[in-house]
């Protein structure tokens, strides 16, 4: 039972690092990023070729790859976020819907539909585990992402509290008019927001490709988990997303211990209940979506 | 020398013509008062020499610059401050962090967060609480902290007596002679005609989008504001700009 739920903590782990650019997203530019799992499927794809191409491992590649991904996000806001959010949050879910039926393609088009892992490139890290005794077995790699998850999520945490660019992007969040009241420019720090956002996604993308397999096709899945832990975790702290991915993936893994397709429907139900709940509490924000949609009206 | 000039400024919400041919000149180091009705058009003005709100028609020239389509926030850089209308402070952020990300502009001066809690030392006990669980009287101290603390030549005060008892009143309005010691501009829209008399030193009254009375305040009878005001002898008033 111990392992059992270790693994699902551990799990957690890796949900939190899916979610973490999602709920900052939400959280800070009220965006919905659908493609956000299609982007994380990028970033693995552009950790593979490089190691591909240069032999380094993706740790290194990684270096490389998440100013890349800053980039990709700061064109992506001035491209579609900002132009789509000013007719509201619900153009924006579709504008970055249609954004990752895009990449998905481009991905299928370019490296074809067979799966591709990072496993390979990270010597034995993605089998090898610490024995515990009493046939507790603890994969080190599952403990590197939980940890990961735990730096990234505290980076975010202590960026948003002390950093002064931290303060501007929650005074925007709460006021982007005020904000520029008082001198704060909002469309950059937008941009900043979204770069931070897609650094992190890039890192779920390595995650995700030492993890496990990936297709040009995997970022729906991916984006399904991230929307759960963030919606179970809520977006109003930076720890509920932890808190979320921990849920959900004790909830996945309790779940298939009953049945093979329990892992999903467990992680299904403590979503739904989740999701209930904060409708129930009015928390999940419907009054800012309406008034969006009615200042777009007028 | 003049701070801020106005000239032939006409703001629309939508259709409707909210400020219509405003002429105005601010002097360096003078506080104004902008009186007037509900709907007059003062909030408006303010929005736009602020930034907030797009004028649809003439210049507004600070410190000889001419603003024209300049967002708020480099406004705010060259030291145009707006405390807005109902305070809007960023309730999830505490006093302390509403006052410090006011100050980020960098604008280096007399007033910094430490100064804004001596004056308004009733803010220190709360300086950690969020600005959504302050009382009316904290909030406006913050909201008009946060503005001072970029150090602005020009600062624009819209309502702050709103919604708030008069021994409040008076200690958000305590503020006020130490930005004439340290020759700050002030332009204030506000309700109570007795304060606005007893703090100006020059009154202009609004009435539908116009400026219908403009005169030292020393000058001006509370009667003759008053008809002003109401628009009760719009044509006979003296001193009126347009």
């Amino acid at each position: 039972m111990m392992g059992l739920l270790l693994q699902g903590v551990l799990l957690g782990g890796y949900y939190a690092i899916l979610a973490a650019g999602l709920a900052f997203l939400y959280s800070v530019m009220g965006i919905i990023n659908l493609a956000h799992g299609a982007f994380a499927v990028v970033a693995a794809y552009m950790l593979l070729v490089l190691s591909n191409l240069t032999g380094i491992s993706p740790f290194l590649g990684l270096a490389l790859i998440l100013p890349i991904m800053a980039i990709i996000g700061v064109i992506v806001e001035r491209t579609v976020f900002e132009p789509s959010n000013r007719g509201g949050p619900l153009l924006a879910v579709l504008a970055t819907f249609g954004l990752s039926v895009v990449i998905d393609n481009l991905l299928f088009q370019q490296f074809g539909a067979n799966t591709k892992t990072l496993a390979n490139h990270i010597g034995d890290l993605s089998w090898a585990s610490w024995d515990f005794g009493g046939g507790l077995y603890v994969g080190k790699l599952s403990v590197y992402t939980f940890f990961a998850a735990v730096i990234v999520l505290g980076g975010l945490q202590l960026l948003l509290t002390y950093a002064p660019v931290g303060r501007a992007i929650r005074a925007t969040a709460q006021d982007s008019d005020t904000a520029g009241l008082i001198g704060l420019d909002a469309r950059r720090i937008r941009m900043i927001s979204a770069a931070i956002a897609f650094v992190t996604i890039g890192i779920a993308g390595a995650a995700l490709g030492m993890r496990a397999s990936f297709t040009p096709y995997a970022g729906g899945a991916l984006l399904l988990f991230a929307f759960q832990a963030t919606i179970i975790g809520g977006t109003h702290r930076v720890w509920g997303t932890l808190i979320g991915g921990v849920i959900l993936g004790l909830a996945q893994t309790l779940g298939a211990q009953i049945a093979p397709q329990g892992f999903l429907i467990g992680g299904n139900l403590v979503f739904f209940a989740a999701l209930f709940i904060r409708l129930m509490r009015g928390n999940l924000n419907w009054r800012k979506l309406i008034s969006y949609k009615q200042r777009a009206m007028s | 020398m003049n701070k801020l000039e106005i000239r032939d400024l006409e703001v629309c919400h939508g259709l409707l013509k909210a400020v219509r041919g405003i002429n105005l000149n601010v002097q360096a180091g003078e506080v104004l008062a902008i009186v007037g009705a509900n709907g007059a058009g003062k909030s408006t003005l303010m929005r736009a020499i602020a930034g907030s709100h797009r004028a649809s028609q003439g210049s507004i020239t600070f410190m000889g610059q001419t603003l024209g389509d300049l967002p708020a926030h480099k406004r705010v850089g060259l030291g145009l401050c707006l405390v807005p209308e109902g305070r809007r402070l960023f309730p999830k952020l505490t006093v302390q962090e509403n006052l410090t990300v006011g100050a980020q502009i960098g604008r280096i001066g007399y007033w910094t967060v430490e100064k804004i809690f001596e004056v308004f030392d009733n803010l220190v006990k709360r300086r950690h609480a969020n600005a959504d669980t302050l009382s009316g009287g904290e909030q406006q101290a913050t909201a008009i902290g946060r503005a001072l603390v970029a150090n602005p030549e020009l600062v624009l005060l819209d309502e702050v007596s709103l919604g708030l008892s008069p021994a409040i009143v008076d200690r958000v309005y305590s503020i006020l002679p130490q930005l004439r010691e340290t020759e700050t501009t002030v332009v204030l829209v506000e309700q109570d005609l007795g304060r606005v008399m007893k703090v100006s030193d020059r009154i202009i009254c609004m009435l539908e989008g116009r400026i219908v009375l403009e005169g030292a305040t020393k000058d001006l009878t509370r009667d003759q504001i008053i008809e002003a005001y109401f628009g009760l002898k719009p044509n006979a008033v003296e001193g009126a700009e347009t």
